[in-house]
């Protein structure tokens, strides 16, 4: 309020010494110069607030105020708009800042600099998380399939005899059925075992190498998993002797752990039907998954030699127990 | 570049604060169900089978 009623009356005097520039200089003193200022508001703005104000304000300080104007006049030359101009376009605003941070090469390089290492600790985190992904992501969803893959098993294993029973599967399931369950009495695990060793397979379950054995068949039941912690993590921890159960929809299979051994990718005699260092017309049962953990460059190879079978209707096998 | 996202969140620091633990709760998100199962079959840590191949499960014998 006070700073409009001085711009006012800044400009009413600037305008008044516009208007009459040589009575103002010349008659020293406040009364010619208050006249006609105060008849010309009067005048123009009969109830304006700035008329009662006016009178003790310029006889008060009828000389500063004049000089303010001058001054004022001096520095912005059109007396009304531009003084408006800058408050209502903000365009052309620059905080008193600007000079601080304005854009120059060496601000340009730190930004560079900043946002290059900004990319680099994100991709650390996002690594980091990957490997949590890939220890307890995948242990979670493994885990999830696994049971899923159990119930569905149990289901279709044990549907009461004669009531609308799935047609018997006549020798080998089809790719990416359920074969088996693998009971591996020290690890205290145990999965289904699907048919296939695809990476789609195995995505989920241990795969049986599709032109391998059955269980309890001669030759050699070979199964590939992944070296997570749900699946074959511990592999490595199996000693001579260990049982590994197998459980199908009608008998228990118990091997015998024989041999572990650690073999190149290419070593693709160790599942066959007779793999080395073992009599033709053996049981076996083999087991491959990754070596070292984390990597791709070795096997862990298990085999086990095949010690009994019994009906499932027996019950569970003592090795279980 | 986190800088400009934090400028631009609204809400004062509070609303800062929320809108960026959504954001990195969408991120996480977004990784670990979308970009790892994807990105998890392309790299090379879990090549289980002995193949003629060596390596890559192309032929995958017997």
């Amino acid at each position: 309020m006070t700073s409009d009623n001085n711009g006012g009356r800044h400009r009413a005097s600037g305008a008044s010494g516009g208007q009459d520039p040589s009575p103002g200089p010349t008659a020293s003193g406040a009364p010619p110069d208050t006249d006609p200022r105060v008849t010309g508001l009067g005048v123009s703005q009969p109830g304006s607030p700035t008329g009662p104000d006016d009178p003790d304000g310029a006889a008060a300080s009828a000389e500063p105020a004049r000089g303010r104007a001058t001054i004022a006049a001096a520095e912005v030359p059109p007396a009304g708009p531009p003084a408006v101009a800058p408050i209502g376009g903000q365009s052309d605003y620059r905080s008193v800042h600007s000079e601080l941070t304005r854009a120059s090469p060496a601000s340009m390089i730190r930004a560079a600099i900043r946002g290059f290492g900004e990319l680099m600790i994100t991709v650390g985190m996002v690594i980091l998380l990957f490997a949590g992904y890939e220890v307890w992501g995948k242990t979670a969803i493994v885990d999830a399939a696994q049971s899923d893959l159990d119930t569905a098993l149990s289901q279709q294993w044990d549907v009461p005899a004669g009531a609308t029973a799935p047609a018997k599967p006549s020798g080998k399931p089809p790719p990416g059925g359920a074969v088996a369950r693998l009971h591996i009495p020290r690890l205290d695990k145990r999965w289904v075992v699907v048919e296939g060793v695809d990476p789609k397979d195995i995505e989920f379950a241990p795969g049986h190498y599709p032109k391998s054995a059955m269980p309890g068949e001669t030759g050699n039941f070979s199964i590939a998993g992944h070296r997570v912690r749900s699946t074959f993590w511990d592999l490595d921890d199996m000693r001579v002797g260990d049982p590994i159960v197998v459980e199908t929809q009608t008998d228990w299979h118990v091997y015998t752990v024989a041999r572990s051994k650690i073999v190149k990718p290419t070593a693709v005699e160790v599942v066959n039907a007779r793999p080395p260092g073992f009599d033709r017309g053996s049981k076996l049962l083999t087991i491959t998954t990754c070596n070292p953990k984390w990597d791709n460059y070795e096997r862990l190879i298990v085999h086990a030699t095949h010690t009994s079978s019994q009906p499932r209707s027996a019950g569970r096998p003592a090795a279980l127990d | 570049m986190y800088g400009w996202i934090w400028n631009h969140l609204p809400g004062g620091r509070p609303g800062k604060l929320i809108g960026s633990a959504i954001l990195l709760a969408g991120a996480v998100a977004l990784l670990w169900y979308v970009v790892f199962p994807w990105a998890e079959p392309l790299l090379p840590f879990d090549d289980v089978q002995v193949t003629e191949g060596g390596g890559a499960a192309d032929t995958v014998t017997q």
